[in-house]
């Protein structure tokens, strides 16, 4: 039952927390949706599947905070590279600043708690 | 890719069949949608299947990049939603907007759908007390022959038969029990599928 709970848990935060460390990532590069797996996976972690980061990329490119761009590759296979927009990147320290102050509120609580 | 990016034939016709298999989940998109779907699906595989290059076979890295994919139609089903519901507004199709509607309720509102028809079961409880303090009024009506309507009636005509009685209670109380039952055991499925989902995904 506990460990159902955290591993529920997790997921649940992990999928939470994503588009902001996607927008994020594409603020340092634009990647493609494989690179952005890996790059994801190397940075922190997180074991995301194909079927969680595309929805997410089609999400974000609908609210216009990521446009793609095909870009023709020596392979003969292109690849379809995300950018972040100015309306992203405002949306990214929105996000930021939110994420950042419940962590701030959640780490004083532990604390109080401690003492 | 194509047959000569493949040294294994085995390796070629996995991937074909998959591509076979997202061409038929998004055939009712536009060509354009498509076209990028195809592509960025395709380029995605490509990406993947050059990786590990030297620990495995072209085979069982093909099966390796498929697997992690997944099924097309569980992972471009809110895809899928959003572009029909985006076509049927643009065209001002309101059954096409109700059809997306539903779709999206059914890729991320699974337990919005189930709370909704939970929500149904009341309307049989109420229907049960109504009976009980509004008998003439509630029932199931019929007027030469035709269906009128099932539920409170408040004008009813001389001809309006009601067609139950009191036996409308037992049915609307059975009814609301079957129908419970039955609810909850496909949100039993719904939370076993997506559990089971969950630990496939390793994480996410």
């Amino acid at each position: 039952m506990g460990r159902k709970f955290i591993d529920n848990w997790i997921i649940q935060l992990k999928k939470t927390i994503l588009p902001l460390l996607i927008l994020s990532m594409l603020k340092q590069e634009r990647l493609y949706g494989y690179l952005l797996i890996v790059k994801i996976k190397e940075c922190t972690g997180f074991d995301i599947s194909e079927g969680t980061i595309y929805p997410i990329l089609n999400r974000l490119k609908e609210d216009g905070c990521v446009n793609s761009e095909w870009i023709e590759q020596k392979t003969g296979i292109p690849r379809k590279y995300y950018i972040l927009t100015q309306e992203g990147e405002k949306m990214m320290e929105e996000l930021n600043t939110y994420w950042q102050t419940i962590i701030q509120d959640i780490n004083n609580q532990i604390e109080y708690e401690k003492e | 890719m194509k047959r000569n990016d493949f040294n294994s034939v085995k390796a070629y016709r996995i991937y074909a069949k998959y591509i076979e298999q997202v061409k038929e989940t998004i055939a009712r998109l536009d060509k354009d949608d498509m076209q990028d779907i195809m592509s960025e699906i395709d380029s995605h595989i490509y990406e993947s299947f050059i990786s590990n290059k030297k620990i495995l076979s072209e085979e069982e890295r093909m099966e390796t990049v498929i697997r992690h994919l997944g099924n097309p139609e569980s992972y471009l089903r809110p895809i899928l939603a959003e572009k029909q519901l985006k076509y049927a507004i643009n065209k001002y199709n309101l059954w096409g907007i109700l059809k997306g509607f539903a779709a999206l309720l059914l890729t991320g509102g699974q337990y919005v759908t189930i709370t909704i028809l939970y929500l149904l079961i009341l309307s049989g409880g109420i229907l049960t007390i109504a009976k009980i303090f509004y008998p003439d009024k509630t029932g199931l009506f019929i007027e030469d022959g035709n269906f009128v309507g099932l539920g409170y009636l408040s004008g009813i005509n001389a001809e309006t038969i009601e067609l139950l009685g009191y036996w409308l209670i037992p049915i609307s109380v059975v009814s609301c029990v079957i129908f419970y039952f039955f609810i909850t055991f496909i949100l039993k499925k719904i939370v076993t599928i997506k559990t089971k989902l969950n630990l496939r995904n390793r994480g996410i």
